[in-house]
């Protein structure tokens, strides 16, 4: 059986938190400077999956003009 | 009551024989002088300097300034010269990072309001927005310091690995201490954390064998640490005569020291190596 | 020999410059920090060798210290900062660290090592450590303190 090596245990430990706070900090900061929050997985509304040429579109205040009544 | 109606209501009294010709009470200059050295305390100023830059504006302002500067609080009273009246106030000295550019600024405000080339109101303006400016890009500071401590580890004989070890360990560790004191830790624990983190990275050299001089990277790998600047003022002071701001200086920094003993006497210990 | 006069002489100056950044120093201070900072430590480091004086690191340091104070008064006008600003930052390359961290080690370990004589050695390290830290560091503000104190017109006005 392998002993287990405690200094190096303790060494990648470290490291690899280490790696792992900068990376995220990085992350954090293009996130602050960048225009919009991108998510990996997001939740979209029923109109933007099933999207029809005509429908408003989806930023649009829900303000009705003359226009839409016909 | 009448008297205390009158007192209260009544205009303050300009203080005369103010050279910088504007009206002002003993009351807002002691104020303002009270501020004035709670920052330049706060900004890592000896004792000494605080007092002669107070007494300079004080006198430039016409009055009479006495203080008692306590670890963590400054008791100023300004009186004007016939004592005829006189105010006190107690302010607790704003603790903030240390800042040379401060200091510089705010010493050269006191010779600019003594030698008359600016007002009380000007000063109280200029001021603000000395005490407004940022600290230098923390980017740059964390790339000198990891330099500085590279060649450290250099100017102690250690060859070229422990000082690219040494340089690796101290971006880790100081960046970690950035980051720690934004979220506003401790500064003990940040201290014992950072102590930690950069011994173990500095062991780097020792744990994967590569080069001749592994102790030499361990040991300089927490340099950057030590807190020089308290050590340097606290004897300072002590030389001043300021015994118990030199004490608790003193104090201070030997605690730092003590808390970057531990985190590192923890790497030492979790790496297998020894300290002597 | 001259090689390693100059290498200490750089490479205290590159110190100076990161441990001055530290305490957030007026950018035009950089410059002398890392000039007197670089004289004083390749002084000292010539004082501490064999052909020279040969000198215990307590005195080589005062001494350093002092022409460290001499050069950071003498300059703090050109630089229009007050004599600290170049004086501590140029100061801190020789700040005894090693000295200061051994001695908390020493202390830890009198107390993990029981027997008398364990005990006794680790107590020594500790002591000799620890005076060596105190008197460099007393040395070092009495050598650079000196210099302010008698061109005081100087030191107290650089920034008028």
């Amino acid at each position: 059986m392998i002993a287990l090596n405690v200094p190096l245990v303790t060494w990648c430990v470290i490291a690899v938190a280490m790696l792992t706070l900068i990376i995220v900090r990085l992350c954090q900061n293009n996130h602050k400077h960048g225009a919009r929050r991108r998510h990996l997985i997001e939740i979209g509304s029923e109109r933007e999956e099933f999207f029809v040429p005509g429908d408003r579109p989806v930023n649009k205040d829900d303000r009705y003009d003359d226009d839409d009544d016909w | 009551m009448t008297t205390m109606m009158t007192g209260e209501t009544a205009q303050p009294v300009a203080v005369s024989g103010c050279s910088c010709g504007e009206a002002h009470s003993v009351k807002e200059v002691c104020l303002f002088l009270s501020e004035y050295a709670a920052r330049l305390l706060g900004c890592g100023a000896t004792c000494i300097r605080v007092e002669r830059n107070i007494d300079r504006m004080a006198a430039a302002l016409g009055c009479e300034a006495v203080m008692t500067i306590l670890p963590r609080h400054i008791h100023l009273t300004v009186c004007t010269p016939d004592r005829s009246d006189s105010y006190t106030y107690i302010t607790a000295s704003r603790s903030s990072v240390i800042s040379f550019d401060i200091n510089t600024r705010l010493s050269q405000l006191s010779w600019e309001l003594a030698d008359g080339k600016i007002g009380f109101e000007e000063a109280k303006r200029r001021f603000d927005s000395i005490i407004a400016t940022p600290c230098a890009d923390k980017r740059m500071v964390l790339v000198l310091a990891s330099l500085a401590n590279a060649a450290f580890c250099r100017l102690f004989a250690g060859d070229w690995q422990a000082v690219g070890v040494v340089f690796v360990s101290t971006l880790a560790g100081y960046y970690l201490k950035q980051v720690l004191t934004e979220h506003k830790v401790d500064v003990r624990v940040v201290f014992i954390v950072c102590a930690f983190v950069s011994s173990v990275l500095g062991a780097t050299d020792a744990l994967f064998h590569l080069g001749s001089t592994p102790g030499i990277a361990v040991g300089t790998s927490v340099l950057y640490l030590v807190p020089g600047i308290p050590f340097l003022n606290s004897f300072s002071d002590l030389l001043a005569g300021h015994y118990i701001c030199s004490f608790s200086r003193f104090t201070h920094a030997v605690i730092l020291t003590c808390c970057l003993s531990i985190g590192l006497c923890g790497g030492l210990m979790m790496m297998n190596l020894g300290m002597f | 020999m001259l090689l390693d006069f100059f290498q200490d002489a750089l490479f205290a100056a590159i110190a100076a410059i990161g441990f001055a950044a530290i305490s957030n120093p007026p950018r035009r201070a950089y410059l002398y920090c890392a000039l007197i900072a670089a004289v004083g430590h390749s002084a000292r480091f010539l004082m501490m060798q064999t052909p020279f004086p040969g000198l215990h690191i307590v005195t080589a340091s005062t001494l350093a210290a002092l022409i460290v104070g001499l050069m950071a008064v003498l300059l703090s006008p050109v630089a229009r900062t007050p004599a600290e600003t170049c004086l501590f930052p140029s100061l801190l390359p020789m700040i005894p660290g090693i000295y200061a961290y051994k001695t908390f080690g020493a202390l830890v370990m009198c107390i993990y090592h029981g027997t008398e004589s364990e005990f006794g050695h680790y107590f020594f390290l500790f002591a000799s450590n620890g005076m060596t830290c105190l008197f460099i560091l007393g040395g070092m503000v009495v050598g650079a303190t000196i210099p302010i104190f008698i061109f005081k017109n100087i030191s107290f006005q650089a920034t008028r």
